[in-house]
């Protein structure tokens, strides 16, 4: 396989193009089925993903992609690196790298961002905000709900 | 009455919200929103009720399947905390498909379980087992991410609490009468069980977990006597009793003990009882699963060898000096430590057996040679206040179970 071959060209929604190793990519399921199916040249355009989330999404593909003689990265490192990645990410980050996740079928990378979620959103009014979720309760359904869980609330 | 319903309903959220003190954001947009609404004409205010239910900021909406990702994740605390969130995550989290994967979710990580009885009730949290170690960490370091803590009555007919380990989520015990107990401490239930059949005096249970089966099975054999049989139940089969089991071998057990099935022991799949030399120079002796192997500990003041079982056919055992005792007292803390066993994330658990107000939990990394500690401690500085400085110091047992999932 000659070098060029074991690259390919990664395109974002906004048209910014990234290379990367075939090895980083291939962890998204999604561009794996499009490479086997050779239904994409060697550059591989991906309507739902900004540059900016792509570019971290490879990051993550980077760390965790196993490269001939790269792969000697202990778990506990990986680990602690994961930690750091989904740390200092602001919420509407976080909520367009699970969508990323989700599309390009990155399982590992969709249950990091997920958990980060949930570790990060403690209250009620966040999830409210992060999601966009309407409170559709009418205030009686609502006290009763809240009556009814009433235990989840006591610290 | 669309106006009042809106306002009894800000009136509640903002008790709510001042109550759990949580950052103001939310509250003074929706304040804001408030205002506008008070100038606004029927018209503004159609547009007003538009605006509400489209997104408040930029953001889209995340597909169902994603929603019920994040939700499952969640420790199950929040889960029931956040059906208030709106009707569309009530009924997700009350869906029975969704309760069956929370259920048997993938371990996010097994914890520490840790509980004491104090009047009538049981509190229990539970502890991260998992210790992401910074580089600068010192021979102590104190870190204690609880998540997840509540208290349930506690029966009195119960109250003999010599409780299993936790096998796979549940631990048994037996109440006053030596009826099984099941207590399934992430649905906060107890479950009884059938009454044994055969009229043992007092039995020892043993819990095992079948994974291939996916069934928990509950071994009860006769103590203080020597017997070759035992009585075995399947938990969750459609007609749960008791069927008695030939052991091999006769068995005697001296106290009134619980425990748990390890590979070797007793084959919770084939339902056989095996027998396993102990190695020859050992004393005082103390069984623990070793990273899923059995294990044998050397208890003796000071000592701290382990015997590791390497192949229970060949009765193989190998053995590992700690550079830590396995019973200790430890200075600072004034207390003694005993070990309790070894966690998932590779770490020995030394428990107090009882604590007065405060408790102390060391872990001991054996790789890094180093002690960290949780701890915790009666909440109870308001009740009794008054006649707190007459009252004789209460003292607590201390249960821990390991690797909890």
């Amino acid at each position: 396989m000659s070098k060029s071959e074991k690259k390919i060209v990664l395109k974002s929604l906004d048209n910014e193009a990234f290379e990367v190793e075939k090895a980083v990519a291939l962890q998204s399921q999604t561009i794996w089925v499009m490479c086997e199916d050779k239904c994409v040249g060697n550059e591989i355009p991906l309507e739902n993903v900004t540059g900016q989330i792509l570019a971290k999404v490879i990051d993550y593909c980077k760390k965790h992609a196993v490269v001939d003689g790269d792969g000697d990265e202990s778990s506990e490192e990986l680990k602690n690196w994961d930690t750091e990645f989904t740390k200092n990410m602001d919420q509407s980050t976080l909520f367009n790298m699970i969508l990323a996740a989700n599309y390009l079928n990155i399982k590992s990378l969709l249950n990091l961002t997920c958990q980060a979620v949930a570790d990060k959103t403690k209250t009620i009014d966040e999830f409210h905000t992060f999601l966009n979720i309407e409170n559709n309760f009418t205030p009686e359904e609502e006290a009763q709900i809240c009556q009814e869980n009433l235990w989840a609330f006591d610290d | 009455t669309r106006r009042e319903e809106e306002k009894k309903r800000k009136v509640y959220r903002k008790r709510r919200t001042q109550s759990k003190s949580v950052p103001s954001f939310p509250l003074e947009m929706e304040e804001q929103e408030t205002r506008k609404e008070d100038l606004a004409t029927e018209e503004e205010r159609l547009v007003y009720r538009r605006r509400r239910t489209k997104p408040k900021s930029t953001l889209c909406f995340l597909p169902l399947e994603l929603t019920s990702e994040i939700l499952l994740r969640l420790p199950p605390r929040s889960v029931f905390r956040f059906r208030c969130v709106s009707k569309l995550w009530s009924s997700i989290t009350t869906d029975s498909y969704f309760i069956k994967s929370f259920e048997t979710r993938p371990l996010l990580q097994p914890g520490l379980l840790v509980c004491f009885k104090k009047d009538g009730k049981l509190f229990v949290s539970s502890i991260l087992q998992l210790h992401l170690v910074s580089k600068d960490s010192s021979s102590y370091s104190f870190s204690q991410p609880i998540f997840d803590r509540y208290q349930m009555e506690f029966p009195k007919e119960y109250s003999c609490f010599l409780p299993t380990e936790s096998v796979n989520g549940l631990i048994c015990f037996q109440d006053k009468s030596g009826k099984p107990i099941v207590w399934n401490p992430n649905k906060r239930q107890f479950l009884t069980l059938p009454r044994l059949r055969k009229s043992w005096e007092s039995i020892a249970m043993l819990l095992g977990y079948d994974p291939t089966e996916g069934k928990h099975k509950l071994m009860c054999i006769p103590s203080r006597r020597s017997s070759d049989v035992c009585q075995v139940l399947t938990l969750g089969s459609t007609q749960e009793s008791w069927r008695p089991v030939k052991t091999n071998h006769k068995h005697h057990v001296c106290f009134h003990d619980s425990g748990r099935c390890i590979n070797g022991g007793f084959d919770v799949k084939f339902e056989k009882l095996g027998m396993i030399d102990l190695p020859s120079d050992i004393h005082r002796d103390m069984l623990i699963n070793y990273g899923g192997r059995l294990a044998c500990v050397d208890k003796v003041w000071r000592k701290n060898r382990l015997w590791i079982l390497e192949d229970a056919g060949k009765h193989k055992w190998s053995s590992q000096d700690f550079l830590s005792p396995f019973v200790h007292f430890n200075e600072s803390l004034k207390t003694y430590f005993n070990l309790k066993g070894y966690t998932h994330a590779g770490e020995f658990v030394f428990v107090p057996s009882m604590f007065s107000k405060f408790f102390y939990i060391l872990l001991y990394d054996p790789v890094r040679n180093s002690f960290r500690r949780i701890e915790g401690m009666v909440d109870d500085y308001d009740e009794n206040f008054f006649n707190k400085g007459l009252q004789r110091q209460r003292t607590y047992v201390l249960y821990t179970f390991l690797n909890h999932i």
